[in-house]
């Protein structure tokens, strides 16, 4: 029998161990309810041992993270009223003197902490989410606070220092910003001395060109070989100026890209260099053309280029000239293949480069500035640009350029039987 | 037909060489012309308005304007020549090496006859200067020289 029964049972029965008969159904009933009892209470208690120490472990592993992170946490009431705090970067805050736990973060003593801690602590409390803010002590240490609600109209406050990060952040947006600065002076450079050089050399060609109309055949032979070499020059550098005054203005003229069909585009530039293409006899085949996403008038001035190039590094009788498209990707790879004389694979990445000329001025005429051009249009508009080509192979110079809208499936058929 | 009179012609430019070229180029021209230059705007407006060194000028037939012009510049002396009844009939030629679509917008509102951009080539140039000369002192009816 259960003792706490049997303590009772004593009572009432002065010691003696008999139980009356009517009792004893009932009195079974109790001992074995407080068997029962005893019994979950155990349980219960294990139990409770169990998940305390389980508790306990938690705990130290959460200290331990507590240490692992350079973080202060802390944790506030509504008001900003410190409760309690782990980590002691007092630096984060300013370097309060007073002890942390019972001071509001209000009244921690920089105003550059304080404030932008109350603005946030004020933001939590109002919208119930987690607000991230960054604030600076002194434009010197920068630090990142996270707050966010917690049971008991509470708020855990996260702060970590990210100085460096920061730092280098600034430092690469400074850097951007030079760059962007040099570059659009650069820019503007190239656009005010080719514009600003106009002036007076149109004044030295127009009189040279005077000098030549009134005076030739009337001094000397020499006479006559100076101006002419004078007037050459004159005209030269005008062509180069042209050239340069037309390379700055592919930033300083560009348009936002839109969807152009580039077939409409070779077109006007065929229409263009008619003459050049009646005169040379030269024949200009196709595949079907895409529509691109581009700027139209450096794709007038792309193809207007590479087509003209096709044509004067050519000494067939017939040239050839075919303009290729195909899918590359997700991008349009297009092409302007012909079958001219052809350059040396050595070369294939400085003929792109501006003032580059790879045939002496008698031999083919130019400024070297048409092909630099093509890269800069081509690379504004994120594309890449290349020649394939060895002597007397012809050359084939291609680029790359997003479609005007997603290409769609076995178009290119459709395209073909429409032309 | 009338004895050919001789054109009269005021150049606005401030640029001594763009004035002697212009000069030598009417030179070459088959109309008798008599070309008088003034250096900028102020100038211009005091030789129209025959005020001070020039109270002997003679009326212009046509007047060659250039945009860029010290103190006085060319869209100033064009609005001022419109705005006044005796001179807005002359016509005005507008010879400047900008081709920027702004000047000329601003040029036609301001009321000029005509906008032409200075080749850079000098056989251009006399082109010109000869259609000029043929469109505004042959082709072209004005009103008779009257008032000044």
């Amino acid at each position: 029998m259960h003792r706490l029964l049997k303590r009772q049972l004593d009572r009432h029965t002065a010691g003696s161990e008999v139980v009356p008969e009517p009792w004893r159904a009932f009195v079974d009933a109790v001992d074995a309810a407080y068997a029962q009892a005893d019994n979950d209470r155990t349980m219960l208690e294990r139990s409770l041992d169990l998940s305390s120490s389980e508790l306990l472990q938690a705990n130290s592993e959460l200290a331990a993270v507590f240490q692992a992170f350079p973080d202060l946490f802390l944790r506030l009431n509504r008001v900003g009223t410190i409760l309690d705090h782990k980590g002691d970067d007092r630096q984060a805050l300013g370097n309060p003197k007073r002890r942390l736990r019972g001071s509001r973060v209000q009244d921690l003593p920089l105003r550059d902490v304080a404030e932008p801690l109350a603005a946030a602590l004020a933001e939590v409390v109002d919208s119930g989410e987690l607000v991230r803010i960054e604030y600076a002590i002194g434009s010197k240490r920068y630090y990142e606070a996270r707050l966010l609600p917690v049971l008991d109209n509470q708020v855990l406050m996260i702060i970590r220092e990210i100085t460096d990060r920061k730092l280098a952040e600034l430092a690469l947006a400074d850097k951007a910003r030079d760059l962007e600065r040099s570059n659009g002076e650069l820019q503007q450079f190239a656009y005010i001395a080719s514009h600003d050089l106009q002036e007076p050399l149109r004044t030295v060609q127009s009189y040279l060109q005077l000098l030549r109309r009134r005076y030739r055949s009337k001094l000397d032979q020499d006479a006559d070989e100076f101006i002419e070499f004078a007037v050459e020059g004159a005209q030269r550098m005008r062509h180069l100026i042209t050239d340069l005054l037309s390379f700055a203005r592919v930033s300083s003229r560009a348009r936002p890209f839109e969807p152009t069909g580039l077939d409409q585009v070779v077109d006007s530039v065929l229409r263009s260099l008619e003459v050049a293409i009646d005169e040379r006899n030269a024949t200009i085949t196709r595949d079907p053309l895409p529509v691109v996403n581009a700027d139209r008038n450096q794709l007038l001035q792309l193809y207007q280029n590479l087509i003209s190039n096709a044509l004067k590094f050519n000494e067939d009788p017939k040239p050839r000239v075919h303009l290729g498209a195909e899918q590359a990707g997700s991008r349009w790879r297009l092409s302007v293949r012909d079958n001219g004389i052809g350059l040396n694979p050595e070369y294939a990445d400085k003929v792109f480069e501006i003032f580059k000329r790879l045939y002496a001025k008698d031999e083919y005429e130019g400024t070297g500035i048409g092909l630099a051009i093509c890269k800069k249009i081509v690379e504004r508009h994120g594309g890449e640009i290349g020649v394939k080509s060895s002597p007397g192979e012809g050359s084939t110079f291609w680029f790359t350029l997003a479609p005007g809208h997603a290409p769609a499936q076995g178009n290119d058929h459709a395209t073909a039987e429409d032309r | 037909m009338q004895p050919q009179k001789t054109a009269e012609i005021l150049l606005v430019e401030d640029n001594p060489a763009d004035v002697r070229l212009t000069m030598e180029v009417m030179r070459e021209s088959k109309m008798r012309n008599h070309v008088t230059a003034v250096g900028d705007g102020e100038e211009a407006l005091e030789y129209l308005q025959r005020r001070g060194r020039h109270a002997n000028a003679i009326r212009p037939d046509l007047i060659l304007l250039d945009l860029n012009l010290p103190r006085k510049d060319g869209r100033e002396v064009l609005q001022e020549i419109k705005a006044i009844e005796e001179l807005r009939r002359i016509p005005v030629v507008v010879l400047t090496t900008s081709k920027a679509e702004e000047d000329i917008c601003r040029t036609y509102d301001l009321h000029a006859n005509c906008y032409i951009t200075k080749p850079m080539d000098l056989d251009k140039f006399i082109e010109v200067v000869r259609q000029i000369e043929d469109f505004w002192l042959t082709i072209v009816s004005l009103p008779d020289r009257t008032g000044l």
